[in-house]
């Protein structure tokens, strides 16, 4: 069974373009979210291989989000992966206190996306 | 010429004449051409970064018409895809020289005011029609670049400058502008104007 990846982003920029490309270039399926807390409960619903969160959202950040999955048996394992647009020491260390394993900052290259997302998952489905 | 399959990825023209086909039609169409030049280009190659961000953003402002939320659709492509976050989209008043903030982000108070006090100035920068980035160098840009201005857009609309969108500071992680900023830019120049303003 392919991978399942959960892109959570309230910016539509952001989701066409990692969509396009996990699209494109894996077999990965798609689950969408555009908010933290509708993340956690598409994340419990889907039970997602690998999940890629921004971290300025509404309603719950994603550092909040993160947080309160790893608070979840279901979601304590699943690697999670923080974007973000200001990339500064306190918001990178932030993010890996609340539990992400890993981040990446805004403007998205899409080269290192896939990249650093096949490293967690490319024997689940990646082309 | 036919160049499809090198790496195409400015084929916009401020010129061309947007009035006899639906906007969202036309930036469908556009976004499927770089998606196509997506599908061509190996991602390891710089053309395929800019393809893939100019994909984006047209389908992103072909659903900003249909939903007319143009502006914040501007400001939004340029935050996720620039890392731009104090910005402001400006519109020239018809028969004067006055300018008024459409929308912004991230603005500071000096910032707002030193827009607000060049109006004149800026207003010329409008009708002169140039896409500006910081670190060009091109004649007749040392007021923008006195206002701290690091891009700055006129908004073309049926041949004619009707506003601009200004870039100040980008965010930290970005060491001045890089592959598919030139070409967002001019992206924006084209099209941003039609999507805010006929709306």
């Amino acid at each position: 069974m392919d991978a399942k990846i959960l892109l959570v982003d309230d910016s539509s920029t952001t989701l066409l373009m990692e969509e396009m490309l996990f699209k494109k270039y894996t077999k990965y399926e798609i689950r969408t979210a555009r908010d933290g807390a509708e993340a956690v409960q598409k994340a419990l619903a889907e039970k997602p291989s690998l999940i890629l969160m921004d971290v300025v959202m509404p309603k719950m950040d994603g550092f909040e989000a993160c947080r309160t999955m790893r608070r979840k048996d279901q979601l304590r394992d699943v690697p999670i992966i923080l974007v973000t647009s200001r990339g500064e020491p306190y918001n990178v260390e932030t993010g890996f206190e609340s539990g992400c394993n890993d981040y990446l900052t805004k403007p998205i290259n899409g080269r290192e996306l896939l990249e650093m997302v096949n490293g967690y998952l490319a024997p689940q489905g990646a082309c | 010429m036919d160049n499809k399959g090198q790496g195409r990825t400015t084929p916009v023209d401020k010129n061309s004449d947007l009035s006899q086909v639906p906007l969202e039609d036309v930036l469908e169409s556009r976004a499927e051409e770089y998606l196509q030049i997506c599908w061509e280009i190996p991602t390891e190659n710089e053309k395929h970064a800019v393809a893939t961000k100019l994909y984006a953003a047209c389908r992103r402002l072909s659903a900003a018409v249909r939903e007319r939320d143009a502006a914040a659709a501007v400001l939004e492509i340029a935050s996720n895809l620039m890392a731009c976050e104090e910005m402001a989209i400006l519109q020239m008043k018809t028969n004067s020289k006055e300018l008024s903030f459409i929308d912004s982000v991230g603005l500071s108070e000096k910032q707002r005011l030193s827009l607000q006090g060049s109006a004149a100035r800026i207003s010329a920068e409008i009708d002169r029609g140039r896409v500006y980035m910081a670190g060009e160098n091109g004649s007749g840009d040392e007021m923008l670049r006195s206002l701290g201005i690091q891009a700055f857009v006129p908004l073309w609309q049926n041949r004619k400058t009707k506003g601009a969108i200004v870039f100040f500071n980008l965010l930290p992680q970005r060491n001045g502008f890089g592959p598919g900023d030139r070409e967002l830019l001019d992206l924006f120049s084209v099209y941003a104007g039609p999507c805010l303003f006929n709306a």
